[in-house]
């Protein structure tokens, strides 16, 4: 079984797309400027059925709250969010993924490294505490997806190639980008205008330094007690 | 200010350090601005007496109150904290005490669940941030130096934010805490945990600068034995990764250490050891065997 799959796209996370298109009919979605057009028509040539960009200028500035609202409007507007799997990034914040389903009333996961289809449930594989660590599931969930396990030069190009291959089963004329208002997706410019006040805004701030130990020992005792130097998979 | 929630995260029954650092910050914070400090601990059960006596380390490292949120469905969960295991507590802890200030210590766990608190608050997010006050206002940073972001000021709602390890001290003092238990009533995981598999990336990666010398080699190959971890000349993921005289640049981990000359000048680092890589390779390698051990 497949499921329908919507790519939360930002134009720097490569695996969201991949891991989309492999779980199965994808729509890449995006809230932004017009910049973001072309990692739209970008994940349209590698297999999206549909790529949809909201904006306008009450979206400026918004902090990721107001991006969140935005994507989750529009997932809502476009179908059923049943066997639904929406795949985000997570670059480090990992903000607007766990947002998004929050306001669907979705599971969500971080660090995940890879999904697969395994009947009516998803298999999902999310990097833990020094393991990889296995989960099922029944869609809808958000996954935020870090880079795959198998992320060599080989691995990207059998996709590539994978990608290359079913784009010679395509249509040669492929979908435009839509462009969505906020009122097209039922939204109106207070419901998001006012997650600018949230943002922090840009301004040199305090320098991080590293917490320096006086010995070998101590950093020892330290990673120890963070548990850093547990055996594999030991759990809480 | 009203309260301040920090989220006290456990490894095998203890609190890990840096939630300890990130409550001593917020004690601080919550003396100059007259707020409430809450440390929220989400758990399977309450303690029992013979227990770690978790309460006392807590009141000690400056929390007016412990509160135990108490969810039965966390003595199943064998993995560090995610929503679907820690949301009901979480929210349970913020709906009966909303905060103006909600703090976690930056760890993989909290990775899982912080900007989803966050979004159930209709919070503004920090993560990497920085909790400090200057003239009696609250000052929250996310980022440092040059590509750092600030809110500041009366704020009119809730902040929720993530504070990497290292950063503060904790706080001491022989304070007592009142405790309070909620029970969170929470509900069965809709994620079924199939177990687990090794990591190819994990646990730990030992970074030396591609023309080091043979001794440095030798030594940190040494090193990352003891960390059953592997060798690297460039940043990859890792849990853990110690670099020795290279950069560790934006290497994507839970935890970063500089070893060497000029460790403590490395800004992308958690940790730091300062003296000669080879010898201080050699002796964590040492020091990690006895402490496992």
């Amino acid at each position: 079984m497949s499921f329908t799959a919507i790519a939360l796209i930002d134009g720097r996370d490569a695996p969201v797309l991949e891991l989309a298109l492999k779980l199965g009919e994808t729509t890449a979605l995006a809230v932004g400027p017009p910049d973001l057009d072309q990692p739209l028509a970008d994940a349209l040539a590698a297999g999206a059925v549909r790529a949809v960009r909201l904006w306008e200028a009450a979206l400026e500035d918004v902090d990721y709250l107001g991006v969140a609202l935005g994507l989750a409007a529009v997932t809502q507007k476009l179908a059923a969010t049943t066997g639904q799997v929406l795949v985000s990034g997570d670059r480090g914040r990992a903000a607007v993924g766990p947002a998004v389903a929050e306001r669907l009333g979705m599971p969500h996961l971080c660090n995940v490294v890879d999904a697969a289809a395994d009947g009516d449930r998803l298999k999902v594989r999310r990097r833990g505490d020094g393991v990889l660590r296995l989960y099922a599931a029944v869609p809808p969930i958000v996954l935020c997806a870090v880079l795959a396990v198998d992320s060599s030069p080989k691995a990207r190009l059998a996709g590539g190639k994978a990608r290359a291959a079913r784009g010679k089963a395509r249509p040669p004329a492929l979908p435009e980008v839509e462009v969505w208002s906020l009122a097209q997706a039922g939204l109106t410019a207070g419901q998001v205008s006012y997650r600018r006040h949230f943002r922090a805004q840009p301004e040199p701030g305090p320098t991080q330094a590293p917490r320096l130990f006086g010995s070998a020992e101590e950093l020892a005792r330290r990673l120890r007690a963070d548990g850093l130097l547990s055996a594999p998979g030991a759990g809480q | 200010m009203a309260n301040i929630l920090v989220v006290v995260e456990l490894w095998r029954g203890e609190a890990l350090p840096v939630c300890l650092e990130v409550l001593g910050q917020a004690r601080r914070v919550a003396t100059e601005l007259g707020a409430t400090l809450y440390a929220v601990v989400p758990a399977g059960r309450a303690p029992r007496y013979g227990d770690n006596d978790l309460i006392s380390v807590l009141a000690t490292h400056g929390a007016d109150k412990v509160v135990l949120v108490i969810d039965s469905a966390l003595l199943s969960a064998t993995d560090t904290p995610r929503w679907d295991t820690h949301g009901p507590a979480l929210t349970a802890a913020t709906e009966l005490m909303p905060p103006a200030l909600l703090l976690f210590g930056a760890t993989p766990g909290s990775h899982e669940v912080v900007a989803r608190a966050a979004a159930r608050l209709g919070a503004a997010y920090l993560n990497d941030a920085w909790v400090e006050t200057r003239d009696g206002q609250l000052e929250l940073w996310q980022g440092s130096s040059s590509s750092a972001a600030v809110l500041r000021g009366d704020l009119e709602f809730p902040v929720v934010a993530s504070i990497p390890a290292g950063r503060y001290r904790p706080a001491r003092g022989d304070e007592e805490a009142e405790v309070e238990v909620v029970d969170a009533k929470g509900q069965a995981p809709r994620l079924l945990e199939l177990g687990w598999e090794a990591d190819p990336d994990g646990p730990a990666l030992v970074l030396l600068p591609s023309h080091a010398s043979k001794t440095l080699a030798a030594s940190a190959a040494g090193l990352a034995r003891a960390l059953e971890g592997r060798l690297a000349s460039q940043p990859t993921a890792a849990r853990l990764a110690i670099a020795l005289e290279s950069k560790l640049g934006a290497v994507r981990s839970e935890r970063r250490v500089a070893l060497g000359k000029a460790a403590a000048r490395c800004r992308h680092a958690d940790y730091a050891l300062e003296g000669d890589a080879v010898d201080l390779a050699a002796a964590l390698a040492g020091a990690v065997d006895a402490v496992r051990s």
